[in-house]
């Protein structure tokens, strides 16, 4: 083959997996749109309500350093972007090694991690392609700038990756122990709660905050929503930036690592 | 001597379904919700048979000829639209304690065994559900097991079985309480010539050591020939057959299957030996050579002709295979 | 009754086997569900670093809400969840048709059949939570404890009942499985004390959609806060859906059976 049409193959089957994924998102609104009110509509209400509880019954003017408006936009905000991480693809890659469906993905010429998150990968971008025009909208009537919209969407995008390869190096359990599902629900209640989609990260205690500061988590929705809520200085945009950079690349290296290891333990049921 | 009172017996059954029809679009979908235009489907027209105990009956036709549903109603699923279904005297559809305990339905398709678990597991499970007396239970496990040649896997986790191993598994579970009533639906799908062969003796004997009522749908006509002393014929919902496939298979009529050295046409062959057009037709498999359908006692007169008008390179009379001969009910 | 008893044995040694086939994923598993508990933990526990009380709860009436609730959400998750969950793929798949078959009620064989044994240790840790946090709640103990089991029972079979109303529509809709999730979508409402919600919804929560009688109800009545009409409440709306679910269940078997073909 030549470097050429090497490369034109390389991007036509990720294209083709992508669109297929964006047909797949389409084929299906109606659950679209139940998991759009389950994940993104009801946790936001409950939250704006907890936030009005707070201020009403308790009377206090300000919560861990944050005013009322400040904690209200910051929820609204989060709608963003919280429907761009995640998507649970990871789950598909432990189904492929348990069932042995797997197998047909060896023997074709693409990577079994690669592909499913490609696929995933179509639904995520029609997601995001939404929460573009929303947020374009919001442009016209809050202080969001177009400059932070396209950052941010783009540092929830990283993110987006970042929780898959983390999803997928766990997913590597499953070479060992069969059925793993419940290492990718832990880190997805791990996810929940330091991603920053349920509460502003800056309201946990000072003595906590390592928690969530050394994990690569707070960029899928707190990272994001600080840019577009302009709280975040470019240089340390950059940082952060820089920071989901490197987690990508040290995963991706991670990930090819544990298996190529631990794929020696498939079993290759089914049949 | 009156006969026994039959286990299955079914009088003028019918069946119809009542489906929305949607049309596409937007358009389409209101539609459905304020003015719904419905499509009523007649899966059974009036089916009538009876069996007596002990009998293992075929039930055979096309996808969709109305096999399944009939099985549903026998198994008390689906209440027949019109007429009457008694199995072992019951009434199926009111699905009572007493019937339920003495039938049992096999879907070749579909997996009633937990997937998860070893056989002998699931089968436990099937055993509280019976209430089969335990030391009866094992018993009948060990031997059910040694007979079909899996009990060395009833330790193994059901989906790591192979297909034929598990279909065997599931056809154990359908009959460890010792059904009087079994469907089959399928039960040789997918499975290789030995799996299949060795499921079919398998059923055989029990048929016959048990004497439960057995019916047995199936594509394989290897199942049927071997296993049913009567077939139903099934087409678009009617009943077109009912009796002895042997019968069948015994008449009066041969295919002769003809190569010749030159390749006439199949309408100048067919004028050449004076033979209507619907009686000969060219071997879907090997098109070089002729097949010719004539009644037994012409047959010296075709040979005759054949050899006057062509030179013949092989010639052969065509077994009467139950599959032909069904092909052939069921085309015309 | 005896034919119950040994199929709901035998379920549960079935299952038990079932995940000491999977034990690496069932100890995963189990640390899931107590990781569970302490994100919801820990999200209180956040919010009243920076607040003495929402709208009159205070932290350990919240915790000891939260106590209730895990408890009874526990034996839910643990007989029922599952099994729920299956429930419309069984329906849409055909695989009900051979629970059909079987000599054993229907409801209790589609309903009882999947058991996950790792959330019973929530049950415990929702239980320690009631014991730890009850005094300073106001929880009398003693006896009291008769009132904590009582309504535990309350909130599993709250929980029982409203799921049921939720997957029942399989029989009538092709995805099924969507208003399952729909579910889910509300069931957020459950883990957080009435306090929080408006009046709007704190109507529905003791109405139509009952999540109230899992946690914040029984927590105010354990507490001394509650009135005898909430147990009028709690008869008359569980009462009103189970009888939906008879009739619905009667409906949507005769309708499961005349478009099955």
């Amino acid at each position: 083959m030549s470097l050429a049409s090497s490369l034109a193959w390389h991007l036509e089957w990720r294209r083709a997996a992508i669109a297929n994924g964006i047909k797949a998102a389409l084929a299906y609104r109606g659950e679209f749109f139940v998991g759009l009110f389950g994940s993104a509509i009801v946790p936001v209400g409950i939250q704006l309500m907890l936030w009005n509880a707070i201020f009403k019954s308790g009377g206090v003017e300000s919560f861990a350093g944050m005013s009322y408006p400040e904690l209200i936009a910051y929820t609204w905000t989060t709608l963003l972007f919280s429907q761009i991480r995640g998507g649970d693809y990871d789950f598909e890659l432990i189904e492929h090694i348990r069932t042995g469906t797997l197998s047909n993905f060896l023997l074709r010429p693409v990577g079994v991690v690669e592909f499913v998150f490609f696929q995933g990968f179509g639904d995520k971008l029609y997601t995001t392609a939404l929460c573009l025009l929303a947020g374009f909208a919001a442009t016209a009537f809050t202080k969001l700038t177009l400059g932070h919209l396209l950052l941010a969407i783009t540092l929830a995008l990283m993110g987006n990756v970042i929780g898959y390869l983390f999803g997928a190096l766990l997913s590597a359990t499953a070479f060992y122990w069969e059925n793993a599902f419940a290492v990718l629900m832990v880190k997805n209640m791990v996810v929940s709660l330091l991603c920053g989609e349920v509460i502003p990260l800056s309201i946990v205690p000072e003595q906590y905050s390592w928690v969530w500061k050394s994990t690569p988590f707070y960029l899928f929705v707190y990272g994001p929503t600080q840019i577009a809520l302009g709280k975040w200085e470019l240089a340390q945009i950059y940082r952060e930036f820089g920071i989901a950079l490197l987690w990508i690349l040290a995963l991706l290296g991670a990930v090819k690592l544990v298996w190529r290891h631990s794929i020696r333990h498939y079993q290759g049921i089914g049949g | 001597m009156s006969a026994p009172t039959p286990a299955i017996r079914v009088d003028g059954v019918t069946r119809s379904f009542r489906s929305v029809k949607k049309e596409e679009g937007l358009k389409g979908t209101l539609k459905l919700l304020f003015n719904p235009e419905y499509v009523t489907h007649e899966a059974l027209k009036g089916i009538t048979f009876s069996i007596p105990p002990g009998e293992f009956t075929g039930l055979i036709g096309a996808n969709g000829a109305g096999k399944t549903t009939l099985l549903k109603i026998l198994s008390g699923l689906i209440p027949p639209t019109s007429g009457e279904a008694k199995v072992l005297g019951f009434t199926p559809f009111e699905r009572s304690l007493e019937f339920r305990k003495q039938i049992s339905i096999v879907m070749g398709q579909k997996a009633q065994l937990w997937w998860d678990l070893p056989a002998i597991e699931a089968f436990d499970l099937l055993r509280a559900l019976y209430q089969i007396p335990r030391d009866l239970y094992r018993k009948r496990v060990e031997e059910l097991t040694t007979l079909l040649g899996v009990d060395k896997h009833l330790n193994t986790q059901i989906r790591r079985l192979s297909l034929g191993e598990r279909m065997k598994m599931e056809v154990i579970g359908a009959i460890l309480h010792l059904p009087r009533v079994i469907f089959l639906d399928e039960p040789t799908i997918g499975l290789d010539v030995l799996a299949a062969k060795r499921l079919r003796e398998f059923l055989k004997a029990h048929n016959q050591k048990e004497g439960a009522t057995i019916i047995l749908t199936s594509h394989n006509m290897d199942d049927i020939s071997e296993l049913c002393r009567r077939i139903l014929l099934i087409k678009e919902g009617s009943m077109i057959f009912d009796g002895d496939p042997h019968t069948l298979m015994r008449q009066d009529e041969c295919v002769l299957r003809i190569k010749l050295l030159s390749e006439p046409v199949l309408e100048e062959f067919a004028r050449k030996m004076e033979a209507p057009s619907d009686r000969v037709q060219k071997d879907e498999e090997d098109p070089t050579t002729y097949l010719l359908t004539i009644h037994r006692t012409r047959m010296t007169e075709t040979f005759q002709r054949l050899l006057a008008q062509f030179e013949v390179a092989d010639i052969g009379i065509q077994e009467a295979s139950l599959e032909r001969v069904i092909q052939k009910i069921y085309q015309n | 009754m005896r034919v119950y008893w040994d199929v709901f044995l035998t379920s549960l040694k079935n299952n038990f086997v079932r995940e000491f086939i999977y034990r690496s994923n069932t100890i995963a598993l189990t640390l899931a569900d107590m990781v569970w508990v302490v994100v919801e933990f820990a999200f209180f526990e956040v919010i009243y670093s920076n607040t003495l009380s929402i709208n009159g709860w205070t932290r350990e009436q919240v915790f000891f809400f939260l106590g209730l609730f895990i408890a009874s959400d526990s034996l839910f998750t643990t007989f029922f969840q599952r099994a729920f969950w299956t429930f419309p793929f069984m329906v849409n798949h055909g695989d009900f048709d051979a629970l059909l078959t079987k000599p054993t009620n229907a409801v209790f064989l589609a309903t009882f059949r999947d058991i996950n044994f790792t959330q019973i240790v929530n049950l415990f840790l929702g239980l320690y939570m009631v014991h730890h946090y009850g005094e300073a709640a106001g929880f009398a103990g003693g006896l009291a404890w008769f009132g904590v089991a009582f309504w535990v029972l309350i909130g599993l079979l709250t929980q029982y009942l409203v799921r049921f109303f939720f997957v029942i529509w399989v029989f009538w809709i092709e995805r099924g499985i969507m208003v399952s999730r729909l579910y889910y979508a509300f069931y957020a409402l459950a883990n957080k004390p009435e306090g929080l919600y408006p009046q709007a919804v704190r109507y529905l929560i003791k109405t139509a959609l009952p999540f109230a009688f899992m946690g914040s109800i029984p927590a105010e009545v354990l507490t001394g806060r509650g009135s005898a009409w909430n147990y009028a409440l709690v008869i008359g709306v569980l009462s009103l859906y189970g009888l939906s679910l008879v009739f619905l269940w009667r409906r949507g078997l005769r309708r499961y059976q005349s478009a099955s073909s």
